[in-house]
């Protein structure tokens, strides 16, 4: 079967940078949509088109596929932790390999793909997004998720977990078939119904794809768009490579737009960032590094800090109840009325005298002997007059 | 649920009835009886973990501590029985009496605040502390009684007539509280009787000294005034009852003053039936006859009889304290103390105050009048009668130099044996600080036995020995 391809990738109206990439090669389509600060998002998304372009897709099957996801979303992770200004980085991707009339996919986060069939399209993939799964457990109808103020979180992307197990889906591709990759720039703005329209135009791929990122700009452009369409043209045996590609993978898009410096950190930060839950996951998880161990260190520091402030506030916690605390004992022989426990610590007293009696202990009757030798803990008007009563005795 | 099980079921579900039942009636029903039971030695052991708290007296002296062995506490008396009287003891064997029994809740810790903090005791298995009684007792003065008094059967009151305080209280013979256990039965089976209080329980012939009372009322009613002119021939018939003076004496011409300073009874019939039975009984309740002494202790009510029984002879007679008349040496030291106190009595009182573990005032005693039998005027010119009797009557054996002793003496005539002497007083004349009464049984008259005695006891509250 030949196959003919097209691709169009916009940084939308509103954003700065085009996070979004793609790969197309004969045979081999990969849509990426990036998230994280900093343009990490561009690097994520590009890092898992790179990753991807490895895979041959005249020998490779659904296992090599998924092997290669794995791959790119481990290297996606481990970059993440060496890098300060990458981390939290990650990348949504949707590949399709076409070989012996199927169609294989490979899919992670909220790119969809769409089968153009018989005048129908269908949509290939499941969001991996949080209202999409709402929406499958029908606690979201599907007018509601797409108004809803979380509806870019999504619950799955290469670079947030140390493992993760894609979707792969095969299904039969002919001739006359499309497939359609494409980031949510394009699913956000346009229906399903106004694609479908789009598609069945039947223009060439290139227009095709060109004609859906002008929609999704029509449609408000709020986000990055990137759109690749794949048609089936010709069945012969095997299949014949697509006279309008080079025989290399093409990377895209060629231009990001602006440079990071000045506007880059603005429209990174409006982008998507991974559902916390996705990175609370990947928190434990992740492995030995430079960055562990600088992190480890961190911890040290903190639980330093934190011990040292502990027994700050004991001894000041210690202070002030101490200061609180009084009895009544004798002073050179003489009866007297003290702040702070009896007793000391390293030959340190911890109490002294506040009010000195006016009777020696020695003249006092034995029954209050015994009580001043008990050193019971009372408050300062109980110690005052039980101090000023033993002045009293006769 | 099949039929064997079902039985099981039955049978358990009466057991735990029988339980329920059981239980709620040991808790419930049972338990007061259980508490107080003697063969509980539980409560006699939860008893001895409480350390009561100590009697002091007002000079500090202890009067009732406790030593400590492992988590018992056993009550001792340092004082031994010169306390015994009025601080009673603490029996596991034989309960409690006196000071110890009245205040037992103050002393265990069971009353007030003291009441609360019992629970924390008991939750931190901490001894729980009871409080401590100040008492007004000075010791000085209480050993001095006791000297005085010796080993006379009789007894001794002291108080301070403008408050109440009791200073002393003796009566003898009494006993040893640190051996109550061991003397227990031959405490009680001896005839003089130890374990009662005298001072306060004890009911005696007052004679002469109830003419305290029949002057005031004499006084108040202006029956007579102390110059008013007597005869007396020896003796005075009266209901055909022959009265005549102790001893046989013969006074002749003397006014009222001299007939109470002598003692003279001829007069005082004379004057009694002038007054009239129901005079003299209502003067008799007015000091306090008739009524139980308005103390926390135990103490007898004096007796006066009921006037409407009384004809011209039993008056007579009732007139210098004889007949059916008794009376406790407490009472007395009461009216004299009206005498002393422009002619209020104050309510006497012996515990001043309940203190707790660091001597923190928990309660305090606040003196109160009792009754006011005569106006002031009248206690003036009594008080006048009454020093008489010391500087030139039958009471200067009484007399302190320095100090201007009022009194009156008593030698009331008994069936068997001496008479018993009487003394009633209090000093300094023109600011009464101390009365005292006493009584010695069986020994002679007031002035020659009494009131030397009473002479030591005012000289120890006075501080002048």
């Amino acid at each position: 079967m030949r196959l003919r391809s097209g691709v169009a990738s916009s940084v939308g109206l509103v954003r700065h940078v085009n996070e979004d990439s793609y790969l197309v090669h004969n045979g081999l389509y990969v849509v990426c949509d990036g998230m994280g600060g900093a343009r990490a998002g561009e690097v994520a998304s590009e890092m898992a088109c790179r990753a991807l372009s490895a895979v041959d897709p005249v020998s490779s099957g659904p296992a090599e596929l998924t092997e290669a996801v794995k791959e790119a979303n481990r290297a996606i992770v481990e970059r993440s932790m060496d890098e300060a200004r990458l981390r939290g980085m990650g990348t949504t991707l949707t590949a399709a390999m076409v070989r012996d009339e199927s169609l294989i996919l490979a899919h992670v986060g909220d790119s969809r793909a769409y089968l153009f069939h018989a005048g129908k399209l269908t949509q290939l993939t499941e969001d991996h997004s949080w209202v999409a799964e709402m929406m499958r457990r029908g606690e979201l109808t599907p007018l509601e998720a797409a108004i809803h103020p979380h509806r870019s979180i999504i619950t799955k992307a290469l670079g947030t977990e140390a493992e993760l197990e894609p979707d792969v889906i095969t299904v039969s591709f002919g001739r006359g078939d499309r497939v359609i990759l494409c980031s949510d720039g394009l699913t956000g703005m346009v229906s399903d119904a106004d694609i479908a329209r789009i598609v069945g135009r039947e223009e060439e791929p290139e227009i095709t794809a060109s004609l859906l990122v002008q929609a999704a700009l029509a449609g408000g452009g709020e986000d990055n768009v990137t759109v690749v369409v794949v048609k089936g043209v010709a069945d012969p045996e095997g299949l014949e490579p697509d006279e309008h590609l080079p025989p290399e993978p093409i990377f895209g898009p060629a231009d990001r737009g602006l440079p990071a410096t000045e506007k880059g950190v603005i429209s990174a930060l409006k982008g998507r960032h991974p559902a916390a839950a996705v990175r609370e996951r990947l928190g434990g998880k992740r492995p030995s590094s430079d960055g562990a161990r600088r992190w480890s260190r961190r911890r040290w520091i903190v639980l330093a800090v934190v011990v040292v402030l502990v027994i700050v506030i004991a001894i000041a916690a210690f202070s002030v109840v101490n200061s609180a605390i009084y009895y009544v004992g004798t002073s050179d022989g003489v009866v007297a009325l003290f702040r702070g426990l009896p007793g000391s610590i390293l030959g340190l007293s911890l109490s002294h005298v506040i009010e000195q009696g006016s009777i020696g202990y020695d003249s006092l009757a034995p029954y209050l002997k015994s009580r001043i030798d008990a050193h019971d803990l009372v408050t300062k008007e109980e110690g005052q007059t039980f101090l000023r009563s033993l002045s009293m005795v006769p | 649920m099949d039929k064997s099980l079902r039985r099981l079921f039955l049978i358990f579900t009466l057991m735990f009835l029988a339980l329920i039942v059981r239980l709620t009636y040991v808790q419930v029903w049972a338990a007061p009886g259980l508490k107080v039971n003697p063969s509980n030695t539980r409560a006699i052991e939860e008893e001895m973990k409480v350390d009561r708290g100590a009697i002091i007296s007002a000079d500090g002296v202890e009067l009732a501590v406790n030593h400590q062995q492992g988590e018992y506490f056993f009550r001792e008396y340092p004082q031994g029985d010169l306390t015994s009287p009025w601080l009673g003891y603490n029996s596991l064997q034989y309960g409690r009496a006196g000071i110890e029994r009245v205040y037992n809740e103050d002393l265990s810790g069971q009353s007030g605040i003291l009441g609360l903090t019992n629970y924390w005791d008991q939750i931190l298995n901490r001894p729980h502390r009871g409080a401590d009684l100040k008492l007004t007792i000075n010791m000085s003065v209480q050993k001095a009684a006791a000297n005085a008094l010796g080993n006379r059967k009789g007894a001794v009151v002291a108080l301070d007539p403008r408050t109440g305080a009791v200073l002393a209280m003796v009566s003898y013979p009494r006993y040893d509280p640190n051996k109550l256990d061991d003397l227990w039965k031959q405490l009680n089976s001896d005839p003089d009787t130890p374990l009662l209080n005298r001072a306060a329980q004890g009911l005696y012939p007052p004679g002469s000294v109830f003419k305290m009372v029949v002057a005031g009322a004499a006084l108040q009613e202006n029956a007579v005034s102390p110059d008013t002119i007597f005869q007396d021939t020896g003796t005075v018939t009266a209901g055909g009852y022959v009265v005549r003076n102790y001893g046989g004496n013969v006074y002749g011409s003397h006014d009222f003053a001299q007939a109470f300073a002598k003692s003279i009874n001829t007069t005082f019939a004379k004057v009694g039936v002038a007054l009239g039975a129901d005079t003299l009984a209502r003067y008799a309740g007015d000091f306090g006859f008739g009524e139980t002494p308005p103390w926390p202790l135990a103490g007898a009510k004096s007796v006066f009889p009921d006037p409407g029984t009384m004809d011209k002879a039993h008056v007579a007679q009732a007139s210098f304290g004889q007949g059916e008349v008794l009376t406790t040496p407490l009472e007395m030291a009461l009216v004299a103390s009206a005498v002393a106190n422009g002619g209020k009595i104050m309510k006497p009182y012996i515990v001043d105050q309940v203190l707790d573990y660091h001597q923190k005032v928990l309660e305090e005693t606040h003196s109160q009048t009792w009754m006011q039998p005569l106006t002031p005027e009248t206690a003036a010119t009594l008080k006048q009668l009454m020093i008489g009797v010391v500087t030139g009557g039958t009471g200067t054996s009484a007399a302190i130099s320095g100090v201007q002793v009022a009194g009156k003496t008593g030698t009331a005539e008994v069936e068997n044996g001496e008479p018993h002497a009487w003394f009633a007083a209090f000093a300094p004349a023109n600011d009464p600080q101390v009365v005292v009464a006493v009584l010695v049984e069986n020994s002679g008259t007031g002035g020659s036995v009494a009131a030397p005695v009473a002479r030591q006891v005012i000289s120890a509250a006075l501080g002048l020995q």
